[in-house]
């Protein structure tokens, strides 16, 4: 087996792992872009469960690493980058309860989340207003790197929890 | 050159290096989350250690961090020898060396995508354990001497790193390091991740070094209200989640009956009309000018956990410096002298928050 098929299974188990720990209902969970999986370098990186982040997030080695910080800005329309590249943010429309639970945790107000879904605003700002779940993921992963929020984790090959 | 009268008071007159640069800075006032002077009003989770004076011993406090940029104004003369410890398997520079800085803005690991907030992360947390008052940036004890220990950086961090850089903190041999000139009395951590359970060679080294009179100091972590991760989570170690200026638990700390004591973390501004709305820690940091060069600069933009933490590391460092002998253990059952009560919170009703406050004078045995 070479060790693009091993890199290829580990991570197919490691997938499926993580779901099944992940809870099966959360009301809000941030995730995040993960690296295109053809990008990724082979080479020595330590195991799940021996990876540390700056009290910033948790998750998969090959999520982007963001802050809190960078998480408020993003969404209230402050430009965040990632080794050079402008960070995305997803979001869904202002009436969803997912949304209201999302922009409450980051303490934004109504006014600020009313400017967000203001079409012009969101293309200024690397902010993406999408519809459901489903847009959601195409969204993050055709962004990266993007940031979203599912009302339950997911993990796929383009995104995971990341705090 | 730094000459400061009293910490809110009126000027600070700064000398720029060997350049002609004077510049006369009105002085600022004391951020919020120390507390205030005077009779005004303190933000309700301040720690009010503004009019605390240090004691007479250097404390000596290690950041191990995302390295330290040394050249930044609030930070002159606080800075002690440190060490990069991120191994050379995951060194862009690819190898441990003594120069502890951070990666360059913009780095990459790969495909691994890291924000521009990670390198100055280690900076800001120096400047809130011992800031100098430049700028406005009073780390909570500037009389604490800072070891920055880098440990992350554009690629992953290992445990392995982690150990090292814990051990060579306090003294301790790391193989093919030279030793550290300037032992830490308290380790600030201002990380998470690892396991849900505290791994036994990390617990391992961290009772070593309790026995030894060390204060490790971890951040509780920012996974909106799950549990604590490691370090956080082991054995005698202070674990410090996130206040808001109001003494509410922000909604991005870890949620854990377990987490010991909460302080000022920051988050997202507070709808009140008070000095203390802006919600964030005046930390040390550095951003891009018009140009497109990277400046130093002072902001209210510290949010999270790990800078929660480098505050309890300041205020214990503040404490030693009176009581240079004390110990983990003379912390925790003094600990009525240095907590309030915080705002309890409807989701975890076992948690009995405690918000880091000094209530009493700390030259006081």
């Amino acid at each position: 087996m070479n060790h693009f098929c091993l890199r290829v299974l580990t991570r197919a188990g490691l997938l499926h792992l993580l779901m099944l720990a992940l809870p099966a209902w959360a009301d809000m969970v941030w995730h995040c872009s993960r690296a295109p999986m053809a990008e990724q370098v082979a080479g020595s990186r330590p195991e799940s469960g021996e990876l540390f982040a700056l009290a910033q997030q948790e998750g998969a080695d090959d999520v982007i690493q963001i802050s809190v910080t960078d998480l408020i800005n993003v969404y209230s329309g402050v430009s965040v980058r990632l080794s050079g590249l402008p960070l995305s943010a997803c979001f869904m429309p202002v009436n969803d309860s997912t949304t209201v639970k999302a922009m409450r945790d980051l303490g934004l107000s109504a006014d600020v989340s009313s400017a967000l879904a203001r079409k012009s605003a969101i293309a200024r700002n690397n902010l993406y207003r999408i519809t459901d779940e489903e847009e959601m993921k195409a969204c993050i992963k055709r962004n990266h790197p993007a940031v979203g929020y599912f009302n339950r984790a997911q993990v796929t090959e383009q995104l995971a929890p990341c705090f | 050159m730094l000459v400061m009268i009293k910490r809110s008071s009126l000027i600070a007159l700064r000398l720029c290096g060997f350049s002609m640069c004077v510049g006369l800075a009105m002085a600022q006032e004391s951020p919020w989350h120390l507390g205030v002077t005077g009779g005004q009003v303190p933000a309700p989770a301040a720690i009010n250690t503004v009019d605390e004076k240090p004691g007479p011993h250097r404390i000596v406090v290690a950041v191990i961090d995302s390295g330290v940029i040394a050249g930044h104004p609030s930070l002159e003369g606080q800075l002690l020898p440190g060490y990069d410890m991120v191994s050379a398997s995951q060194n862009l520079r690819k190898k441990r060396s003594p120069d502890s800085k951070p990666d360059e803005r913009g780095a990459k690991c790969g495909s691994r995508l890291m924000a521009d907030s990670f390198r100055t992360h280690g900076t800001e947390v120096a400047s809130l354990v011992a800031g100098n008052g430049v700028d406005g940036v009073f780390g909570v004890n500037p009389s604490a001497k800072v070891v920055p220990i880098r440990v992350f950086g554009a690629c992953a961090m290992s445990r392995k790193d982690l150990l090292d850089a814990i051990s060579w903190a306090a003294g301790l041999p790391v193989p093919g390091v030279p030793a550290n000139p300037n032992p830490a009395k308290i380790i600030n951590l201002s990380m998470g991740g690892g396991s849900s359970v505290c791994n036994p060679e990390l617990q391992a080294l961290i009772d070593r070094l309790v026995q030894d009179q060390r204060i490790i100091v971890a951040a509780a972590g920012n996974n909106f209200q799950k549990p604590l991760p490691e370090p956080a989570n082991c054995s005698g170690v202070i674990s410090v989640g996130a206040l808001n200026a109001e003494n509410q638990i922000e909604v991005y700390s870890a949620l854990d009956p377990r987490t010991l004591v909460y302080a000022p973390g920051g988050g997202a501004a507070l709808p009140a009309n008070t000095p203390w709305a802006v919600n964030k820690l005046k930390v040390a940091t550095y951003e891009l000018d018009f140009f497109g060069r990277e400046r130093s600069s002072a902001r209210f933009s510290g949010v999270g956990t790990s800078f929660a933490a480098p505050v309890v590391a300041g205020f214990i460092s503040l404490w030693l410096s009176h009581n240079p002998d004390k110990t983990l253990e003379d912390f925790l059952s003094n600990k009525a002298r240095f907590v309030q009560p915080a705002l309890p919170i409807e989701k975890c009703a076992q948690c009995i928050p405690l918000g880091l406050f000094n209530a009493d004078r700390m030259g006081t045995p």
